[in-house]
């Protein structure tokens, strides 16, 4: 019966009107971002090091750029310098986090000191493993991102459309219970022998099946575009700074698997948060209104005022933001090990609260 | 054992904007039975609590007390068990607009037929096809359910309630907005299911004359709780209304009243209404006697419109006097009573 259930909402999901406008937004995005993919002026990243290493000082020439003045540091380490360069590091990271400390400077310096950390982690690790070199691949710095291939094709066009499928979730999955009490069809539903949960568990993992659906054909079509017009680099070695404090060795493609994975967990959880709100209000609308506030980050703004945004739902669902270097966006405080049981807590709050409200509730 | 037993249940709907504050009781110690074969007509005016018993009945909405079984099974704890041979239209016959009639009685025959039966794909598409038949629709089968008239939702509706083939039939306000050969159809096919196959039926409507004509016993409800409990052979046999045109109505009351008792009311220009089964010569005859002129005398079999009028007001002078005794002040308006509308 479950099964029947399940298949159900899978057809109430693809509307064929729905599913149109969708094939017709993913094709168009396609095209788009395979002609702007390809204006890109290829500029492998031994351009920007000679610009670095011709500038006396390249964290003032660029402004902000920290971030490439550590990659200056990893492909400058050698045997020899690398006690050095860690020790530089170490001491412009103890003045950054006073000053970020400072109640004027309060916070301002968080995302430099995560980069120093990364530095630091990814020179401990050259120095324990002996792995030096100019070109060496490391996450957030690859030289995979500044030239074409298949992979930095497939991952870009993939997080594009998991982006828009974040909003298309948002508003779909609003209304996968609203929508049935608004139309009076949830009785139809309810009156069979099926219990709440049931029809609670059918509509999530409906959900859940489209969007995966989606961005699985996203992923299948812009790696198998990128493998055609591109040369893949898959199998090349690529260094990851995890949780600015310890360094593993992965593939190209196996970066890319991951990247993927939490750009389709943050979709899911938008979209998880969006159901409930919908399934609690039984109105569509709101619900959409107020993930949306969520998801732009409204409510994290104001924390950040305060501090404390480390612990919101919506700074918790890119775990992305974790591996690497300069991957999204940095939280003060955050930390991987407090984001992912976090994440998993309002998880299990959202869809927990859901599946009572049902049962709880009055059908009609 | 009856296939659904009501026993005592109370439904009270908590404070909120919709209670004015306050809260609501939705039915009031509500009890009684239904058997197989029976067709029962329920009756009330809107708010009297109706939808609230169906939408209980069906587990739709859960009871405050009380406890309703159907086949046996509680359809508080056991809802799932108890819904698996029930069939039911509530409140509107709403349906996936963008599917048609076909797929939308696809999907739902899938939720609805027990593995018990045994049916296949082809068996279940069978099935399918022959309630489109019976409700008239297979014509029409392939058509999105958006271009349906009210009718035709109504027709589907029925046949999406028949697809487990239930034992107990519930439909709320079937005949709404069909024309009167739809009226028509519904009711042969409620009176089919009742007596040929030995459905219990629960028919809700306003429209009293033809649940007259459908149901074979009637549940009067007004404010949540049972009036009356009132089988079709009782209202015919029940009594006859006597109409009488006479020249001295005062006189004639006064004869009715002396000579057999009965309380006749004036509605103006000599025409008195009396309820009674002493054959018309005889009053003719008696008031002759007494020095009346009666100028005609006709009578008029009850409805179940005036059975359902007389007991509610009767109820209601009822509940009046007891409301004027118990505080001794004003007595409440119909607009001032509390009722939820569940229509």
């Amino acid at each position: 019966m479950f099964g029947k259930l399940y298949l159900g909402e899978l057809k109430k999901l693809a509307r064929p009107k729905a599913l149109i406008t969708l094939a017709v937004l993913c094709v168009a995005l396609f095209i788009v971002f395979v002609i702007i993919y390809n204006m890109q002026i290829e500029e492998p990243l031994n351009t920007l090091r000679e610009a670095a290493e011709s500038t006396e000082n390249f964290t003032e020439a660029t402004g902000d750029g920290v971030f490439d003045y550590y990659q200056d540091y990893i492909s400058a380490a050698t045997p020899e310098n690398v006690d050095e360069l860690i020790a530089e590091l170490n001491e412009t990271k103890k003045t950054y986090e006073e000053r970020n400390k400072k109640k004027e400077t309060k916070g301002q310096y968080g995302a430099a000191i995560k980069e120093l950390r990364c530095g630091i982690a990814m020179l401990e690790y050259m120095k324990a493993h002996n792995v030096y070199g100019k070109n060496l691949n490391v996450e957030g710095y690859a030289s995979y991102y500044a030239v074409k291939n298949a992979e930095s094709f497939a991952l870009y066009y993939f997080r594009t459309i998991a982006a828009i499928l974040t909003i298309y979730g948002i508003v779909m999955a609003a209304g996968l219970y609203a929508d049935e009490y608004a139309r009076g069809t949830i009785k139809l539903v309810m009156l069979r022998p099926v219990t709440k949960n049931q029809v609670t568990t059918a509509k999530l993992l409906a959900l859940f099946t489209y969007i995966l659906g989606i961005l699985g054909v996203a992923s299948l079509l812009g790696y198998a575009y990128g493998a055609i017009a591109y040369k893949s680099v898959s199998a090349e070695k690529v260094y990851v700074v995890f949780n600015a404090s310890s360094v593993f060795a992965c593939t190209v493609g196996g970066t890319v698997l991951y990247k993927m994975f939490f750009a389709a967990v943050k979709v899911l959880s938008f979209a998880s948060l969006s159901y409930a709100i919908g399934t609690i209000l039984r109105k569509k609308t709101p619900a959409i209104i107020l993930s949306f506030i969520v998801y732009l980050g409204i409510i994290s703004a104001l924390f950040t005022i305060f501090g404390g945004e480390r612990f919101l739902f919506s700074t918790n669902t890119d775990l992305s933001v974790y591996f690497g270097f300069g991957v999204g966006e940095y939280i003060n405080g955050g930390n991987f090990f407090l984001a992912l049981p976090l994440l998993v807590i309002y998880l299990a709050a959202i869809i927990s609260s859901t599946y009572l409200v049902v049962n709880k509730r009055d059908v009609i | 054992m009856a296939l659904l037993e009501v026993k005592n249940v109370s439904k009270v709907y908590s404070k909120s904007k919709k209670n004015k504050g306050g809260s609501l009781t939705a039915l009031d110690d509500v009890s009684f039975t239904l058997d197989k074969g029976e067709a029962l007509g329920l009756i009330g005016p809107n708010g009297a609590g109706k939808s609230t018993l169906i939408k209980c009945i069906t587990g739709l909405a859960t009871q405050t007390s009380g406890e309703i079984t159907i086949n046996g099974y509680d359809t508080k704890k056991q809802r799932v068990k108890s819904i698996k041979k029930v069939g039911a239209i509530i409140e509107s016959p709403d349906m996936y607009k963008d599917w048609t009639a076909m797929e939308n009685l696809l999907y739902l025959a899938d939720l609805s037929i027990s593995k018990e039966e045994g049916l296949d794909k082809n068996g279940v598409k069978e099935r399918v096809e022959s309630l489109l038949k019976l409700v008239n629709l297979y014509d029409r089968r392939n058509d999105k359910v958006y271009k349906y008239s009210l009718g035709m939702k109504q027709r589907l509706g029925i046949a999406q309630a028949l697809l487990s083939k239930p034992e107990f039939l519930i439909l709320d306000e079937p005949a709404n907005g069909l024309d009167p050969e739809g009226i028509k159809e519904i009711r042969d096919i409620i009176r089919h299911l009742a007596k040929d196959l030995d459905m219990a039926v629960l028919v809700s409507s306003h429209n009293l004359s033809e649940l007259q004509l459908t149901c074979d016993r009637f549940l009067i409800i007004k404010k949540g709780k049972i009036l009356a409990d009132i089988k079709a052979d009782d209202i015919v046999k029940g009594g006859t209304t006597v109409v009488i045109q006479v020249d001295d109505a005062v006189k004639a009351i006064d004869v009715l009243k002396s000579e057999y008792d009965i309380t006749a009311r004036h509605e103006g220009d000599g025409k008195l209404i009396a309820d009674t089964e002493i054959a018309t010569g005889d009053i003719t005859k008696t008031l002759i006697l007494n020095g009346v002129t009666v100028n005609g005398i006709t009578v008029k079999e009850n409805t179940l419109e005036e059975t359902f009028l007389s007991v509610t007001e009767d109820k209601k002078k009822d509940t009046d006097k007891e409301f004027l005794s118990a505080n001794g002040t004003a007595i409440p308006t119909e607009d001032s009573e509390t009722g939820k509308e569940d229509k």
